[in-house]
């Protein structure tokens, strides 16, 4: 399915709604958002888009029992502990 | 020099509380007190008259005085309102102990011309964030300045009016350097984002400190290089790696999302996304320059940055963003610089 689709956009937009209901109020979810493939360091490692859960700490992840993909969008996870600046 | 009769002294003591009840609190005034007239036209010879003295950090003359009568007749002091006679002396008095301040970063400095990418904070918090830009309400014209909520307000107590300095409090900034007062914020819409109204006491120009000025608005996406300039790291640029995030954050107690939150990863892996103090920055769309993101968290490692897409941003606040070449407000007049306490 091309990004570029609207209605993949539609499916990612309805798959991180779902996410964010489940576990946006978890201590250890800094962000939910839809981006590029990146690896737990946050760097890009391909041009597939994708759910993304950033969590504050690698330990977390287990706590959360994530899916390999919601709507057919894949998830993955980042480690980042954002901050207001 | 004579000695002072005391039923005069007294006098003149009490008609300087009336003179501090009314203008101590002018930020154009460093002391009032009682002595002798200084006579400017002797070449500042001090006179046998006693007087109340108000010490002003500029003293304008003439046709300026009357353009800034005319602009800042709040900020006129009228000696017909103290029963003794008043004399006007220009003069500073730094505290001592900054006596050899460091000098603030670029940013952190007092700007006469007021413009995105430079300190801010409001005057309750002791910090800085980053002036974003300039916009104008949709209804009334009004000038505004767009930045964030937890720059801008800080607390959801935060009433409206509150002052907003610049530079902010951590950079030096204070009571006398009030540039604007806090409007509306749009927390409630789920958006770290606020205006305040500008006070006319500086001009305001359409232009990011070492970027240019702001064309327009779009909406961010995928894969956008975009640059920002902010009292934190300067400019720095980026592209856009994560759209429509959602961000958790507590306020009033209660834990809300903040949303349309886009991720900004550098260029390449050695560069800065952002920095402390970088809130309220716009982030542009590099090549056109119109304004695609307001800037509120950031991460050091790996370097990231968030910001809230910025037309959702201005229809919550319903501002426009002001793309004018020409200065907005007051021409410092000449002579009336802010200098630095």
């Amino acid at each position: 399915m091309s990004p570029e689709n609207s209605e993949f956009w539609d499916k990612a937009r309805q798959a991180r709604d779902k996410l964010t209901d489940q576990l946006l109020n978890h201590p250890g979810v800094s962000l939910i958002d839809i981006g590029y493939e990146v690896n737990e360091k946050g760097q890009k490692i391909s041009n597939h888009i994708v759910l993304r859960v950033h969590i504050r700490q690698a330990s977390i992840r287990e706590t959360l029992k994530l899916p390999a993909e919601i709507e057919g969008v894949p998830v993955r996870v980042v480690i980042a502990d954002y901050k207001l600046e | 020099m004579q000695a002072v009769e005391p039923r005069l002294f007294r006098k003149a003591c009490q008609a300087r509380d009336l003179a501090a009840a009314f203008y101590l609190f002018n930020p154009r005034v460093t002391l009032i007190d009682v002595g002798w007239r200084i006579e400017e036209s002797q070449g500042g010879q001090i006179s046998q008259d006693l007087a109340v003295r108000v010490h002003v950090h500029r003293k304008p003359r003439g046709p300026v005085l009357e353009a800034f009568a005319e602009r800042h007749p709040g900020l006129m002091i009228d000696k017909n309102r103290i029963a003794f006679p008043v004399d006007i002396v220009e003069a500073s008095y730094p505290l001592q102990w900054y006596w050899d301040p460091v000098q603030p970063p670029p940013r952190g400095r007092i700007f006469t011309v007021l413009q995105g990418g430079i300190s801010i904070s409001n005057e309750w918090l002791y910090n800085y964030g980053t002036l974003g830009g300039l916009v104008e309400d949709r209804e009334t014209g009004e000038k505004m300045i767009l930045g964030n909520w937890h720059v801008l307000a800080g607390s959801a107590y935060a009433p409206r009016g509150l002052g907003i300095y610049q530079p902010g409090r951590a950079d030096g900034g204070s009571f006398q350097h009030t540039i604007a007062y806090l409007e509306r914020h749009a927390m409630n819409q789920g958006l770290d984002a606020a205006v305040a109204k500008l006070t006319g006491a500086r001009s305001t120009i359409n232009n990011q400190l070492d970027v240019g000025r702001v064309s327009g608005e779009t909406l961010p996406t995928l894969g956008m290089k975009v640059v920002k300039s902010g009292r934190g790291s300067s400019v720095t640029r980026g592209m856009i790696d994560g759209v429509e995030g959602e961000y958790p954050i507590r306020y009033g107690g209660l834990p809300r999302k903040i949303k349309h939150v886009h991720r900004v990863v550098p260029l390449t892996s050695t560069d800065e996304a952002s920095r402390g103090g970088d809130s309220g920055s716009w982030w542009l769309e590099q090549d056109t320059k119109k304004a695609v993101a307001l800037h509120f968290a950031g991460f050091d490692s790996p370097e990231t940055a968030l910001a809230m897409a910025m037309p959702p941003v201005l229809d919550a606040l319903n501002v426009n963003i002001v793309t004018e070449v020409e200065p907005v407000g007051v021409t410092p007049v000449p002579g009336m610089e802010p200098i630095r306490i």
